[in-house]
């Protein structure tokens, strides 16, 4: 599959909150990989740096674009909530603004409305920086 | 005195004891974290209630290294206060830290710090 930039609209997330940019793959149904920066403007920088902990925000968008994906029309864009984190660990503090991260989300559960992921975010071609399992609701 | 520790998120009270860290933060309406997050319907990120966590881990001498469970329970938005508690971490790093909007629960979670050099 070509990479592809995230299409408008996929996600409820819009503007400086849009975090992953571009699908770079998707080799099953139930995994993604998704491209994006946290950019130096964003709210989330502070002197130049973003704080690890950010780079869940990225991991969950990228969770949104394997639902989207997967879903019905009238129900890609409904916003779907972080209700949980498990095992989050972090290999670093920080990482520089605008540079170019790699989300990698792997769907592990799906029950109605709830559903559960393994992820890691890293820089591009390094080692990942964030390993997690989060659980999503979508809402509407 | 009012401390902006993030965009939009200004720590109007704080105190660190033997105990742990407390402090009241206000979510500021003007916050650029509710830019997009979302159109006709702002939220908080989650991961900004965990950044507040994270500033109290290195107020109590500690880098915030793992968070082995978190439960998001209520949405956060434009003008909420928030009351934040961290507990001092244990011989291990690990500590208990809460979230509550007028005394009801928002965030929880245990947290594990590495303490700084």
């Amino acid at each position: 599959m070509p990479e592809r930039a995230v299409p408008e609209g996929l996600i409820p997330h819009r503007g400086p909150a849009r975090l992953v940019h571009a699908i770079l793959e998707s080799p099953r149904p139930d995994v993604v990989v998704c491209a994006g920066r946290v950019p130096a403007d964003s709210a989330f920088v502070c002197d130049g740096r973003v704080a690890a902990v950010v780079l869940l925000e990225m991991a969950a968008q990228a969770a949104a674009v394997l639902q989207a994906l997967a879903a019905t029309p009238e129900g890609a864009t409904r916003p779907g909530y972080l209700v949980a984190i498990r095992a989050a660990t972090f290999r670093a503090e920080d990482v520089p603004a605008d540079a170019v991260l790699i989300a990698t989300v792997r769907r592990t559960g799906q029950a109605g409305p709830l559903a559960t992921f393994d992820v890691t975010v890293g820089r591009a071609g390094a080692e990942e920086i964030v390993t997690a399992t989060l659980s999503t609701h979508a809402g509407g | 005195m009012a401390t902006p520790i993030f965009d939009g998120l200004t720590i109007v009270e704080e105190a660190a004891d033997a105990a742990g860290w407390r402090a009241r933060v206000r979510v500021e309406r003007s916050s650029r974290m509710f830019a997009g997050h979302f159109d006709g319907e702002p939220i908080l990120p989650g991961v900004a209630a965990l950044l507040i966590v994270r500033h109290a881990l290195r107020q109590l001498g500690f880098a915030l290294e793992a968070l082995p469970s978190v439960r998001f329970r209520h949405a956060v938005g434009p003008g909420d206060l928030l009351e934040v508690s961290a507990a001092r971490p244990d011989a291990d790093g690990q500590c208990r830290f809460e979230v509550r909007i007028s005394g009801a629960l928002a965030v929880t979670g245990v947290a594990r710090g590495e303490r700084r050099a």
